[in-house]
């Protein structure tokens, strides 16, 4: 009866820690496939956002590149040696975005040699919040189309 | 006898060497300066032209290059840079936490004359300007009469006045204009009016030739088609307004450089099918139809064309096409 009576804890008992390492794996797991997502948000400055496309601007003719359109510079911001200069407009392709984004970057940084030096800032980084997508320039020869959060 | 001769000879002499010094025909000359915002506009073609500089008009693409002090700057009357030694300027910078920030800001335009902040012209251009009392003074080269010559091509614009104005102003300043006769039977041609009004002197006239729009002469078209501003561009819109994105059948750009204008089709009826043939047709005005037949096709892609000697670029997206209009190469 006893030895009955042992056998059914021993059995209940293992039971329990089966349940128990499952619940754990599947938590493990969730916390996996959360990490695997927040993967895929970056944050640039202020800014949380997602890469939809890169697009290459490799055979876009670089003396071309000036902004075309209206735009506005509503924000820059400093950090980890990046100047990350945030703008709007009314672009709604990405040449032109990539052109506005170049020209910006080189206007700003000829504008303020001293202060960029001064300041230790090593790279210029351009957003474009436009009507329909928004892009992000980050001194290569091609352009982000993002999604910002 | 002989020594009196050679006394008014020598007094003449000495008389003109004591003259020379101040008859340089330098002459402090002053224009009406424009404010706008917090800065101050003066007339770049006036003063250049008076300063001995050069001023050459461009009316089909609505730009005006000028020399002076060894650079050469272009002004493009719908285009928020100058372009100074190859190099895009800003008229105007604006300070945001310690950085100089350039501004898109176009050149004023005001009754045909092109208006630039006084401190472009002096820290980009380097011309001695005194700003006082809404006038801007400057000392001329040869008594304000330079020997500028400008070569204008004019083409008709449904801103008649604009035009008209302009010719006047440069005549003003010794300016010569060669103006090119388009014809146009259905539009009164603002290039008429400027030779009617004497103030040109119309050379070698073309023969009569098809209708030509730029892109701003197009967009100021578009008001009659139901368009209606949108930040920079115009927009057709369902409903008539602009802030609905949603119900937008097209908008309409004015773009510089290698390219006039933009159309960008979002959506159609049979009625803005009709609207967008009319357009084609005044920006190609020979081969709109054609454009259009190739536009209306479901299997569209993406290429660039050229038709009436436009580069016509066309984008094709899921949401919309784009097509963006060369000026005419002939």
């Amino acid at each position: 009866m006893v030895q009955r009576r042992k056998a059914v804890i021993a059995i209940s008992g293992v039971i329990v820690i089966v349940i128990l390492a499952l619940v754990v794996i599947v938590k493990l797991n969730s916390n996996v496939n959360k990490n695997a997502n927040k993967d895929t948000i970056l944050t640039l400055g202020s800014m949380k956002y997602e890469v939809k496309n890169i697009v290459s601007k490799e055979n876009l003719k670089i003396e071309e590149s000036v902004a075309k359109q209206e735009y506005e510079v509503n924000n820059l911001e400093e950090q980890d040696g990046k100047l990350i200069i945030q703008t709007t407009s009314e672009i709604d392709n990405s040449d032109e975005a990539y052109k506005t984004a170049v020209f910006l970057k080189q206007s700003i940084g000829n504008l303020n040699k001293e202060k960029i030096n001064s300041d230790g800032i090593k790279q210029i980084e351009v957003i474009i919040k436009g009507n329909k997508n928004s892009w992000l320039y980050v001194g290569d020869n091609s352009i982000k189309e993002i999604n910002i959060n | 006898m002989r020594k009196n001769y050679i006394a008014i000879i020598l007094m003449s002499i000495f008389t003109l060497i004591l003259v020379a010094p101040f008859n340089t025909n330098a002459e402090e000359k002053s224009v009406a300066t424009i404010n706008e915002g917090n800065l101050t506009y003066a007339p770049i073609n006036t003063i250049v032209s008076q300063m001995g500089g050069q001023v050459k008009r461009d009316e089909a693409n609505m730009n005006t290059t000028i020399t002076i002090n060894d650079k050469t700057i272009k002004i493009d009357d719908n285009f928020g840079f100058a372009e100074v030694n190859g190099q895009y300027v800003p008229y105007e910078t604006k300070d945001i936490q310690g950085f100089k920030i350039p501004i898109f800001k176009k050149p004023v335009i005001k009754d045909g004359i092109a208006y630039v902040p006084v401190e472009f012209l002096k820290s980009s251009v380097g011309l001695k300007l005194d700003v006082k009392d809404g006038q801007v003074a400057f000392n001329t080269v040869g008594g304000g009469n330079s020997t500028t010559t400008v070569a204008t091509v004019s083409v008709p614009s449904s801103s008649s006045s604009q035009s008209s104005s302009k010719s006047s102003s440069s005549s003003s300043t010794g300016v010569v204009e060669v103006n090119r006769p388009v014809s146009n039977p259905s539009t009164p041609s603002s290039g008429s009016s400027n030779n009617s009004g004497g103030t040109t002197k119309p050379s070698n006239p073309a023969p009569q030739q098809q209708t030509i729009y730029t892109g701003s002469e197009v967009k100021q078209k578009l008001y009659s088609l139901g368009f209606i501003n949108k930040g920079s561009g115009l927009v057709l819109n369902k409903y008539g307004v602009a802030n609905d994105t949603s119900s937008d059948y097209i908008h309409y750009n004015v773009l510089s450089g290698n390219y006039d204008m933009n159309l960008t089709i979002l959506a159609s009826t049979p009625e803005v099918d009709q609207k967008i043939r009319t357009i084609l047709s005044w920006i190609l005005p020979t081969k709109g139809n054609q454009l259009y037949s190739i536009l209306d096709n479901a299997s569209l892609k993406s290429q660039t064309i050229t038709l009436d000697g436009r580069k016509i670029s066309i984008d094709v997206e899921q949401t919309f096409i784009g097509v963006d209009f060369g000026p005419i190469v002939k």
